[in-house]
């Protein structure tokens, strides 16, 4: 009695690993890079996709990403950047998603393949990863929620006039009565984060800005829990 | 003359895949392959068995042990130079003495451990089969029904990591004491001898330890770790929700359905788009092409009828489960955690696993 064709099972077998090496090959191309021109943007990724997207506008212009069920129903976007100049926001997915990008002008868009496991083993190999970037007009008053914040991360940027990075209460507050808290930078600043908690970049002296937020080893060490 | 014929033809197509995929950029995927392969024929040839070595097999175990040398004082000299930046990163915790010692009582009812059942796979063996599928459904339940378990055993200790905490020096320092106290167990065991190494034989012990470690050194450092539950849960999670017509996939990104903990802890990936996954299948690959080319291919005949093979399959499947609360078999809980200084780790999932195993085999006995 035998469980498998037995003059077979080798070769279907090799012929099953080529099938798997030619779906990947064949699902994308990791060099493909395409430009284009819109003021909306479908996006559907596969489960590992890290694809970044690159916005570049001559004028400041509103981008936000929601969720395509999100959108559907109306609810607020899970990143919204206003008045963007530049800006680069990886999407790492681990599950089947779809997202819808809205800009409030035609903006410049690229779409840079990638996958999550290509930036783990960078982040293992001890180089900082950026997760998003962002260049912005920041007038008085305007504030980002700072995307990709996650245990270990670090935000390094810089500030024509003077920010504030506030903690949510802290946003609450100032929203309600004007008063500015939090940490507060003119010119070059840094931070590391400890937790997921949300943090708003708040713009208090007008002024072009522009931040990255770096995935680290410590962020991988924080995260990682598996064999 | 046709086993080896199917062993050149199976060797060369998966060259072609990973040929495929290197030459269109996917050079961990492709390369992954290579190492599988390359661990495969080693574990084959020399019948690197963790559970055999842990029944009480001194050869078997001094291999190993030669192996985790090489690899340890290798991975030191990596993380020191700062080639590679971080080990094994993988939770210590009252849970991988729990999981290693399910896993290890499990081990004679599956027939061998995570790697063994893998190689005996290669060999054609229709028990280590059964085992396997169940091991797969069990990747797939483990995520589903202990995951939360594992995550409540582990949070006291989490973060905690000796290389970390009193640096690589004394990681390295534990390694060496217990491989040390351990050949000097051995010793006592079976006199020290060095068998040839006659490539067309089967290879001796030491030689598949040495190169298990060597081989592991160098993955180490250009390419990555070497675990094994790891891909083949996400891939079964992934046919599940293939399965479920992506539902599982919108209830996951909700962070509500079954296994939604384990997707945000540990990612889903497509199966062929996992770099982990062409190492599992180049390590199945790799022992099948030694089988074959030594003509030791056992075509899966099944011996024992169908109740041997449905034992061996439910067995697999608490195996499965097992893995996913010590969160590692004994390939990355046991091998690669204390090949990669995390001692506290591996060292305790080669107790947990020889505990179990003591008490798995004194039941067999019993039973039979």
């Amino acid at each position: 009695m035998k469980l498998f064709p037995h003059l077979f099972f080798p070769l279907l077998y090799g012929l099953f690993v080529v099938a798997m090496a030619l779906a990947l090959v064949a699902s994308s191309k990791p060099d493909a890079v395409g430009t284009i021109t819109v003021d909306r943007l479908n996006l559907s990724l596969a489960p590992g996709d890290r694809p970044v997207l690159v916005f570049k506008s001559e004028e400041p212009v509103n981008v936000a990403v929601f969720r395509q069920r999100d959108f559907e129903r109306g609810r607020p976007p899970v990143i919204a950047l206003p008045r963007v100049l530049d800006a680069r926001l990886a999407m790492p997915t681990d599950v089947q998603e779809s997202y819808v990008v809205v800009a409030s002008r035609p903006v410049s868009v690229e779409v840079r393949p990638g996958r999550v496991e290509e930036t783990t083993q960078k982040i293992r190999r001890g180089e900082d990863v950026e997760r998003a970037y962002v260049k912005f007009a920041g007038d008085r008053g305007t504030y980002q929620l700072i995307p990709r914040v996650a245990p270990g991360v670090v935000l390094k940027g810089r500030a024509e006039g003077r920010i504030c990075l506030m903690t949510e209460a802290e946003f609450k507050r100032w929203r309600e009565s004007g008063v500015v808290a939090g940490e507060c930078f003119t010119g070059e600043f840094q931070k590391k984060f400890e937790d997921f908690a949300d943090v708003y970049l708040v713009v208090v002296e007008p002024g072009v800005v522009e931040y990255a937020v770096y995935a680290t080893l410590e962020m991988l060490l924080a995260l990682g829990t598996c064999g | 003359m046709t086993m080896r014929i199917h062993g050149v033809v199976l060797a060369a197509l998966l060259a072609a895949a990973s040929g495929i995929l290197i030459a269109n950029g996917y050079w961990l995927h492709g390369t992954g392959i290579l190492f599988g392969v390359a661990y495969g024929v080693i574990i084959q040839r020399s019948r690197m068995c963790f559970a055999t070595a842990f029944y009480g097999n001194a050869y078997l175990m001094r291999g190993i042990l030669l192996g985790l040398l090489i690899a340890s004082v290798a991975s030191y000299v990596l993380l020191k130079t700062g080639v590679v930046a971080a080990p094994h990163a993988v939770a210590f915790g009252i849970h991988v003495f729990v999981g290693s010692l399910i896993f290890g009582f499990l081990m004679p009812f599956v027939g061998g451990c995570m790697l063994g059942t893998i190689y005996r796979v290669g060999t054609g063996i229709s028990t280590s089969a059964a085992a396997l599928l169940g091991i797969l459904l069990g990747n797939l339940l483990g995520p589903f029904l202990v995951w939360d378990l594992t995550k409540v055993l582990a949070a006291p200790t989490t973060g905690f990591v000796m290389s970390v905490a009193v640096g690589l020096e004394a990681a390295l320092v534990v390694n060496l004491a217990a491989i040390a106290a351990l050949l000097y167990l051995t010793k006592r065991a079976v006199p020290l001898s060095i068998t040839p190494w006659r490539i067309r034989e089967p290879w001796p012990a030491w030689a598949g330890g040495l190169a298990l470690g060597a081989v592991f050194a160098v993955q180490f450092a250009v390419w990555g770790l070497f675990v094994t539950q790891l891909p083949l849960a996400r891939s079964m999670l992934y046919v599940a929700d293939a399965a479920s017509g992506m539902r599982l996939s919108l209830a996951w990104s909700e962070g509500a359905g079954p296994g939604a903990s384990w997707v945000q802890d540990n990612r889903l990936v497509a199966p062929y788009a996992d770099p982990l996954m062409y190492l599992i299948l180049g390590v199945l690959g790799g022992a099948m092409v030694a089988a074959l080319l030594s003509g030791e291919f056992q075509w899966f005949k099944v011996y024992g009828g169908w109740r041997t093979l449905a034992r061996h399959f439910a067995a697999g499947v608490g195996m499965g489960i097992a893995v996913w609360i010590a969160v590692g078999c004994n390939v990355s809980g046991f091998y690669t955690a204390t090949a990669t200084l995390r001692p506290e780790v591996g060292w305790l999932y080669a107790l947990g696993m020889y505990l179990g195993a003591k008490l798995g085999l004194r039941l067999v006995y019993k039973l039979t």
